[in-house]
């Protein structure tokens, strides 16, 4: 696989990465992720900031391959 | 007077057989029943692929779950996100390229082997209908419950009705009623969502509710409610994550497009869209759905549970916030998006039947007319089968269900997709191998599982810890494929020349 290809999975397992830990480790959760800010919960803020990124990130995605459509890429 | 609800039932019936109606008028050769002719825009199809995503399952299992274990439901639909964005990265592209009608055609011009079709057939077989008896236990209690009907004449309505869909109108008629659905679906999610915030007064506020009017022990807004485990937590991501972006039934999707960039697009508009629904429904709807339903009493039973169970919050929030005639749009949309989900699944498993199943070992050439008849007959067995499993499963957990299909997927369908787009030593013997290992181990560990040993078995202890596979299970298909295909001495995969290319 080609590293401009590995790269993308990459980023992503590394983007749900902390997810993973939180649910499998809960306790070693640091207390400014629990805490509030302007009354909505901190894992809130953290959830909607992985959508906006997620969304960006297939936008960018989404463009970036079209620099190599019509390649076999193997 | 008739409820509002039993209306909406009759109006969903009539504009989705209307719509196969239309669909059959232009829907006579085989290119048209499988994919449409690849005649869907990109924008439509994400709608379509949206509205796959998004089942009754997804939208009102979230908030039911959410009611229970508060944010870690953030994991059901976030790794499932991420895995779409890893099918945008990796998949889709040369999926479009390689396959016109099935994931068989993609393996099999790669290898040059027709028993690679009879492979990919007996997964793509196995997952749908592992998500097809899922959907339709869902369907059977939430139509009950809804409309009043009992289980079993719920499924067998269901049964009859995606049978006729998808033999007559096949993926045109299935395409048109799930990007319809998928266009209420997220209007109704954003409506809702702003009357939840009007309701409370704000997000500070709305929050400050469903923390007033929570009643289990751990607060909802902290991780570690679900005592998942490092392993489990793991596995369970890996398998949603890689399942989603192996699942037959979205990936067929992706041949009704005309080209590879089309596909690219419409991966980016579905992403877009479920990421927008998801997160009203994460961030709104389902602490509004605790705040409001959970505290008061009139949404309990006698025994204290949510009156027709956490799945219903959703749609008793319609009614408290929206009244009678949006309970009765809700309630239309959760059945509509049922219909299309079933529709769907029939769809990959009716053409991985008659395409690359009967075909491979039929070997005489076969006509179209006869592998259309095959197809639509398939349909009609996957509509009994489904509803006579449906009945045998109906007690069975949901969620389990679904996290059972999708980690069969991520063990099978992925690493020899993967193996056979990006690996040119793949050979024949190492993706058979792959695809055996990776099925037998994945169903394996489920059935040694704490859900299905000890829960459905009855035995005292699991032999096999976790209820999720896929830690162990997709190691175990790339390896044997990898290990075979470097030992056997079949001709690895060829590079695709740009003739045989369909896109």
């Amino acid at each position: 696989m080609k590293p401009r290809i590995l790269s993308k999975p990459l980023l992503i397992t590394a983007l749900i990465l902390p997810l993973v830990l939180f649910q499998g480790i809960p306790e070693q959760i640091p207390d400014f992720v629990n805490a509030f800010y302007l009354g909505v919960p901190g894992t809130v803020w953290a959830t909607s900031g992985w959508f906006v990124l997620m969304i960006l990130l297939s936008w960018h995605f989404g463009k970036s391959n079209t620099d190599y459509l019509g390649e076999d890429q193997a | 007077m008739i409820p509002s609800s039993i209306i909406y039932f009759f109006i969903t019936i009539a504009i989705t057989l209307g719509i196969t109606v239309w669909a059959a008028r232009r829907s006579s050769s085989k290119e048209a029943l499988y994919t449409a002719s690849s005649g869907i825009s990109g924008n439509k199809n994400g709608l379509a692929i949206a509205g796959d995503f998004m089942s009754a399952g997804t939208v009102l299992g979230i908030v039911g779950l959410y009611f229970m274990v508060g944010v870690d439901v953030s994991l059901y639909f976030i790794a499932p996100i991420a895995g779409l964005g890893l099918g945008l990265a990796l998949i889709v592209g040369p999926l479009r390229r390689f396959g016109r009608f099935t994931l068989g055609d993609v393996v099999e011009l790669r290898l040059n082997d027709s028993r690679m079709r009879i492979v990919l057939g007996i997964c793509t077989i196995t997952i749908s209908i592992i998500n097809l008896v899922a959907q339709m236990v869902g369907a059977g209690g939430l139509i009950s419950i809804v409309f009043g009907l009992n289980f079993e004449s719920a499924v067998i309505i269901v049964g009859t009705l995606m049978t006729i869909y998808v033999a007559f109108g096949g993926m045109l008629a299935a395409t048109w009623v799930q990007i319809i659905k998928a266009v209420f679906l997220v209007g109704s999610v954003i409506l809702l969502s702003i009357l939840c915030v009007v309701h409370a007064g704000g997000m500070g506020e709305l929050y400050a509710m469903a923390a007033e009017a929570n009643t289990n022990s751990r607060s909802l807004f902290n991780f570690g409610n679900l005592d998942l485990g490092l392993y489990s937590s793991a596995s369970l991501t890996l398998g949603l994550m890689l399942g989603m972006m192996a699942m037959p039934h979205l990936l067929i999707r992706f041949f009704t497009v005309p080209d590879e960039a089309s596909a690219q697009r419409s991966l980016v508009v579905a992403i877009t869209l479920i990421g927008l629904t998801m997160g009203l429904v994460f961030l709104i709807i389902s602490p509004m759905g605790v705040a409001i339903i959970g505290s008061d009493p009139a949404y309990r039973d006698a025994s204290g549970a949510i009156l027709g169970g956490s799945n219903m919050i959703t749609l008793h929030l319609a009614r408290a916030l929206g009244g009678e005639l949006f309970f009765g749009i809700m309630s239309a949309i959760a059945f509509s998006t049922i219909l299309a989900v079933v529709a769907g699944l029939t769809i990959s498993i009716s053409s991985a039947s008659a395409h690359d199943m009967v075909k491979s070992l039929y070997k005489s050439a076969l006509s179209e007319k006869a592998e259309l008849r095959i197809f639509r007959g398939a349909a009609a067995a996957t509509s009994a089968i489904a509803i006579g499993l449906a009945i045998l499963f109906k007690h069975e957990n949901l969620t389990f269900l679904i996290v059972m299909g999708s980690s069969v997927a991520a063990s099978t369908t992925f690493p020899l997709l993967a193996m056979a787009i990006y690996w040119r030593g793949l050979t024949p013997n190492g993706a058979i191998v792959g695809g055996a290992i990776g099925l037998l181990s994945s169903v394996g560990l489920i059935i040694l599982s704490p859900a299905f040993w000890v829960k459905v078995l009855g035995f005292e202890e699991a032999v096999f810890p976790s209820d999720y596979p896929a830690l162990i299970s997709v190691p175990l298909a790339f390896g044997s494929a990898w290990l075979t295909s470097k030992v056997s001495n079949s001709a690895p995969a060829q590079k695709v020349a740009e003739s045989n290319l369909s896109g």
